[in-house]
């Protein structure tokens, strides 16, 4: 598959379909390619890293696996909260207003695992991972994407907050208190008079610590806002959508396809994971079934899935899909890495 | 204009101190209706079918005669997709498949914002230079779980006597999968430490109060019978008891019937399909000492339309 020529591959694709272990296993088959290749995920289950042996905690890259060919297989565990404050020691001009930052409750609120920060961190990720080129190829594992745009939007909404110039138009105060007091006697006072009616002073004194904080990053913000883009829409940068085979999630799929070419990107792959059973595609072999109720439960599974390959087909044949699709059968218990291992048969 | 704004003294908003929820009950203030409202929230691993248990369960409420409101979050609408609804209807859909006594609703996160913001302050006016301030623009883009907030201030409102009031015996909330329902029960929790005092912090100590409360509440959690859905069960319905003794109820999904015993293991079939109910069996078991409600058949069909009717006949039944 060409796909393992490129620097950077972006899987997407609906909640629960089995996008981090097929993120595994195209690292898998990318190593045994003689790359050396990092995958990432932010999959909050502690299922992946086991099977990695890896740990949630330090959010670094770990060696898993090394092949004959001379490729490696790394992986990682994207920590959010860390990430997240590496991001904003690498940009803060003053030590001590990062130490107050992190200190700040809202800011704690912000980079504990929801699900704006998961997207925001996972980008980031990928162009710290990117910038270090120690890789000839990062597969990034998404989080489950509700809103494409949402996702590729979010370092560029982030870089908004931690840009904005909110307290230049007051200058700068030493505590919370009289800033508040500054900001009621001045031209924010509207905004901020109603905001504190309805969650309380103290919430509001510890937003404006929080923006305060903010202050001191530097403006090299904008200049990595670049790099991102960049990234996201180089030539040597492929999304691959992983997907099920059901209504719903069919449509989710193509939500994702139609968002992707909006944005200018093209998907290289789909991937239709957890397809038919391994014995359907045998159907010829089977021999007649004398029990009456295996036979009925044999005739109902038969008729579900023909009525599922005739959705693919019909799903495929409407719709313009890239290039390559690859169908990954219905395997039971992928549990460890020799399992993950087993599914690079299939690409 | 801001200048104006100096008016706000003269409105009188309605700040702290509302009522206990306890107090709440003990008054009957819900007389009209023969039994408290019921809130049900269901959540699950991505994929195990959270949306169709959940549209199968309101079905089968609205049919034995309750009044129900099944709500899920914004922006994106997956009942959109059970309940053949426009794409156009915006926060109200319209009701094609649904009993006369059952709503359908998605709660948007800015129109609910709206709406609460407006509960406080009023003034239409007010609430518009609240909003089209930049400031809180970009603020209400990032804020620190608000969205999570937002939505759990509404699902609670009727309780804490908030906002309009909500006349249905059920509510039903298609939420989000454990990792993020999580950080939505989390919220409150979180900004109460961030906030010790004041209108957020009694606020959040309401909703708490009935989220925990196991005679207003109730949460289904959806799996599957396989090893990592099961896992990822235990892992957040444990985490529910230690954080908020809450006791969640098990539902498994899509379970298969076994083949009868004399199935013949050179087939292919047989043998295959043999050993994936034996694992489910195993994996069942595991989940032994919890609250297992249901065990919901597999369902053979393609369409999430029938899908969901099978459903709803099988929750029926039991």
């Amino acid at each position: 598959m060409k796909i393992f020529n490129n620097k950077v591959l972006i899987c997407l694709g609906p909640g629960g379909v089995g996008k981090t272990t097929t993120s595994v296993s195209l690292a898998f088959k990318a190593a045994t390619l003689g790359k050396k290749c990092l995958v990432m995920t932010i999959d909050p289950s502690r299922r992946l890293a086991t099977v990695l042996n890896i740990s949630k905690k330090n959010n670094k890259e770990k060696l898993v696996f090394k092949d004959d060919s001379g490729g490696e297989l790394w992986g990682k565990i994207i920590e959010p909260q860390i990430a997240f404050q590496d991001f904003v020691k690498k940009f803060s001009t003053s030590g001590e207003t990062v130490e107050d930052l992190f200190e700040n409750v809202l800011f704690k609120q912000l980079t504990s695992t929801l699900k704006d920060s998961q997207d925001f961190t996972s980008i980031e990720s990928l162009v710290v991972a990117y910038e270090k080129s120690d890789f000839d190829l990062i597969i990034l594992d998404t989080p489950p994407i509700q809103n494409l745009t949402d996702f590729l939007d979010s370092p560029e909404n982030m870089y908004n907050l931690f840009n904005s110039k909110f307290f230049q138009m007051i200058g700068s105060s030493e505590n919370s208190k009289s800033l508040f007091k500054k900001f009621i006697g001045k031209g924010a006072q509207g905004v901020l008079g109603l905001l504190s009616k309805v969650t309380g002073q103290q919430f509001v004194e510890e937003l404006l610590l929080f923006f305060k904080s903010l202050e001191n990053l530097s403006l090299e913000i904008k200049s990595h806002s670049k790099k991102v883009d960049q990234i996201l829409g180089d030539k040597k940068t492929a999304y691959l959508l992983i997907t099920e085979v059901s209504q719903s999630k069919l449509i989710e799929a193509e939500e994702i396809s139609e968002q992707l070419k909006l944005r200018g990107y093209s998907l290289h792959s789909i991937i239709f994971n957890r397809f038919i059973p391994v014995w359907f595609s045998k159907l010829k072999d089977i021999k007649p079934i004398k029990n009456d109720k295996n036979l009925q439960i044999f005739n109902k599974e038969k008729d579900f899935y023909i009525e599922k390959k005739k959705i693919i087909d019909n799903f495929c044949q409407s719709k313009l899909l890239p290039g390559n699709i690859v169908e990954v059968p219905i395997l039971d218990g992928i549990n460890s890495l020799e399992d993950i291992k087993s599914l690079t048969a299939y690409y | 204009m801001w200048k104006r704004c100096g008016l706000i003294s003269l409105i009188k908003v309605y700040l702290g101190e509302w009522p206990l929820i306890e107090n709440l009950l003990s008054n009957g203030n819900n007389a009209e209706h023969k039994s408290v409202m019921k809130l049900v929230f269901v959540t699950g691993k991505g994929g195990v079918g959270k949306t169709t248990f959940a549209s199968a369960q309101a079905l089968n409420l609205a049919s034995r005669g309750q009044k129900v409101l099944l709500v899920e979050f914004g922006p994106k609408s997956q009942l959109q997709y059970i309940f053949d609804i426009s794409k156009l209807a915006k926060i109200k859909y319209k009701r094609l498949r649904v009993p006369a006594s059952m709503e359908v609703v998605m709660w948007n996160f800015e129109e609910v914002l709206v709406e609460f913001i407006t509960y406080y302050l009023k003034i239409k006016t007010l609430v518009k230079s609240f909003f089209s301030s930049p400031i809180m623009k970009k603020l209400i883009k990032v804020a620190p779980s608000l969205r999570e907030l937002v939505y759990l201030g509404k699902a609670t409102s009727a309780y804490r006597k908030i906002g309009k009031d909500m006349n249905y015996d059920t509510i039903i909330i298609d939420a989000y999968s454990t990792g993020h329902f999580l950080a939505l029960m989390r919220s409150p929790v979180g900004m109460m430490k961030a906030v010790k005092k004041g209108p957020m912090n009694s606020q959040c100590k309401t909703i708490l109060e009935v989220l925990k409360n196991p005679n207003l509440v109730d949460y289904y959690v959806v799996s599957l019978a396989e090893q990592l859905p099961i896992e990822e069960t235990i892992e957040f319905v444990d985490v529910l008891k230690e954080e908020f003794k809450i006791q969640p109820k098990i539902i498994f999904n899509k379970v298969k019937e076994p083949l009868s015993k004399e199935a013949d293991q050179s087939c292919i079939f047989q043998s295959y399909y043999n050993k994936s109910t034996i694992n489910q069996d195993q994996q069942i078991k595991k989940l032994k000492k919890y609250n297992i409600n249901l065990n919901i058949p597999f369902i053979y069909e393609n369409k999430i339309t029938k899908i969901v009717d099978e459903v709803q006949a099988q929750i029926g039944i039991k």
